[in-house]
């Protein structure tokens, strides 16, 4: 018998989609359109955007928003984990404590959470270190210990660690129980199994929602301008003030926040694709190899990738 | 699951079950197991399913609590401690610490997922005995 002769490659008309072309022709006139009034509208200020893009006090004002950003979500994340631990533990006490934090913070608005800690002088004008309803070892005024950047601070962190204690807890409940158990069963003791087995599989359900919330916590700083904090949009409004040319200064301010959120998306992704070991049999590619995948075709592009396992290989 | 026969003396027992009885709420699973398997023999426990099999060797490993009678495990009692005529609960470290010395094998398996086969299989020395990751390394593949 001798092997059967392989016929010849497939070269076949392809499917033509008249819909896509109409669909894509109508995009493109809005789009031109938009560009023609960015370019022709001279109200849009691109001279003055230019101008303030760079200033001093803006680019200080951005870092005191990246640094706002920062330390609102290390609170958050810290005190989430807290919570989320405590909400989980059969003492009803830490939980029911947890349960009541969470409803508070979670229940107010962040706004009025905010102008709450900048007042606080009026509930308790000092602050002290002791012996609870003992004496007293250190004591100094609230107001030098709180000044308006560490109110805007607790205010935005406290409040995140309400939000994030539900999402660290959804994580942690994610993890399959037989996890535990089969930790459990090879002599792993409790703090053993959250940090060998159960928080690295969470980080999975943990990233990204925690990505988002770290999205919208850059953009939620701007509150802290109402506590008299110059963070860029403080910054802004201190220029609009002077010069009232709103509209450029808001865009200007705008650009700066669409930066700073895309660089949080960019490493959100890898931060993703780190924990999806396990979950996937390949990682999904990166940007970059979907760009270059993106830039040798004009059809939709092809991204080779090993099958990605049925979630039924995981039962 | 009802209790069957044959004791033997408990010093040669690995593992030896006295009526031990576990209830789920108002459902009795064991009702008094007597059991006792010797040093290098192999048990089989046959019963249809829910009949309390899987149960009984979570007993074993304490991942479930027992409601009445004796587990020891090795002539070691399991999850308590007798003093003073009274049982009293163990230390989750010290329960963890016997765990350590009893195998188990789940029905579906448990590995974890976020791990390498070489870290699934050394997770035991590495993490819970303290061996070198080096030394478990190397005594990881079978020989």
């Amino acid at each position: 018998m001798s092997a059967p002769r392989r016929p010849g490659d497939i070269t076949a008309v392809p499917v033509r989609h008249p819909g896509r072309w109409v669909a894509s022709a109508v995009v493109l006139v809005l789009v031109a359109m938009l560009i023609n009034s960015l370019v022709t509208n001279t109200r849009y200020g691109w001279g003055t955007i230019g101008h303030y893009l760079f200033e001093r006090s803006v680019l200080d004002g951005l870092a005191l928003t990246w640094g706002l950003t920062g330390a609102a979500m290390g609170i958050g994340v810290a005190g989430g984990i807290v919570l989320a631990v405590m909400r989980l533990s059969a003492n009803p006490l830490l939980s029911g404590v947890s349960w009541f934090y969470i409803w508070v913070f979670r229940g107010t608005p962040v706004l009025v959470q905010l102008f709450l800690w900048y007042n606080l002088s009026y509930l308790y004008s000092h602050i002290a270190l002791g012996v609870p309803f003992g004496p007293e070892f250190v004591h100094a005024s609230t107001n030098t210990l709180i000044p308006a950047v560490v109110a805007g601070i607790l205010g935005l962190g406290l409040n995140e660690a309400a939000y994030m204690a539900e999402i660290v807890r959804a994580g942690i409940l994610a993890v399959d129980p037989g996890q535990h158990e089969a930790a459990s069963s090879i002599g792993m003791r409790r703090v053993q199994i959250m940090r060998h087995v159960v928080l690295p599989q969470a980080m999975r359900v943990i990233v990204p929602p925690t990505g988002n919330e770290a999205n919208s916590m850059l953009k939620t700083t701007s509150l802290v301008s109402v506590i008299a904090v110059y963070d860029l949009f403080g910054t802004t409004q201190n220029f609009i003030a002077s010069t009232y040319e709103s509209i450029p200064l808001l865009l200007m301010a705008s650009i700066w926040y669409l930066a700073s959120s895309t660089v949080l998306s960019v490493a959100q992704y890898y931060v993703e694709r780190f924990y999806a070991r396990g979950a996937q049999r390949a990682l999904p590619p990166t940007p970059l190899q979907r760009l270059r995948a993106n830039l040798t075709t004009l059809r939709r592009p092809r991204i080779d990738l090993a099958p990605v396992a049925p979630a039924s290989r995981r039962r | 699951m009802s209790g069957g026969a044959a004791v033997a003396d408990s010093d040669a027992a690995m593992v030896l079950a006295e009526g031990v009885h576990k209830r789920f709420g108002a459902l009795e699973v064991l009702r008094g197991i007597d059991l006792s398997v010797r040093r290098g023999e192999v048990a089989c426990i046959i019963g249809p399913s829910g009949s309390g099999k899987s149960t009984f060797l979570r007993c074993v490993n304490h991942l479930e609590k027992i409601d009445a009678g004796r587990l020891f495990a090795d002539g070691v009692l399991v999850g308590y401690e007798e003093r003073g005529g009274r049982l009293h609960e163990l230390h989750e470290r010290e329960v963890a610490r016997r765990r350590a010395e009893i195998g188990m094998v789940f029905q579906h398996f448990y590995l974890f997922p976020h791990m390498t086969v070489l870290d699934n299989v050394c997770s035991g020395p590495l993490i819970v005995k303290g061996v070198p990751r080096a030394e478990a390394e190397a005594r990881a593949p079978a020989p």
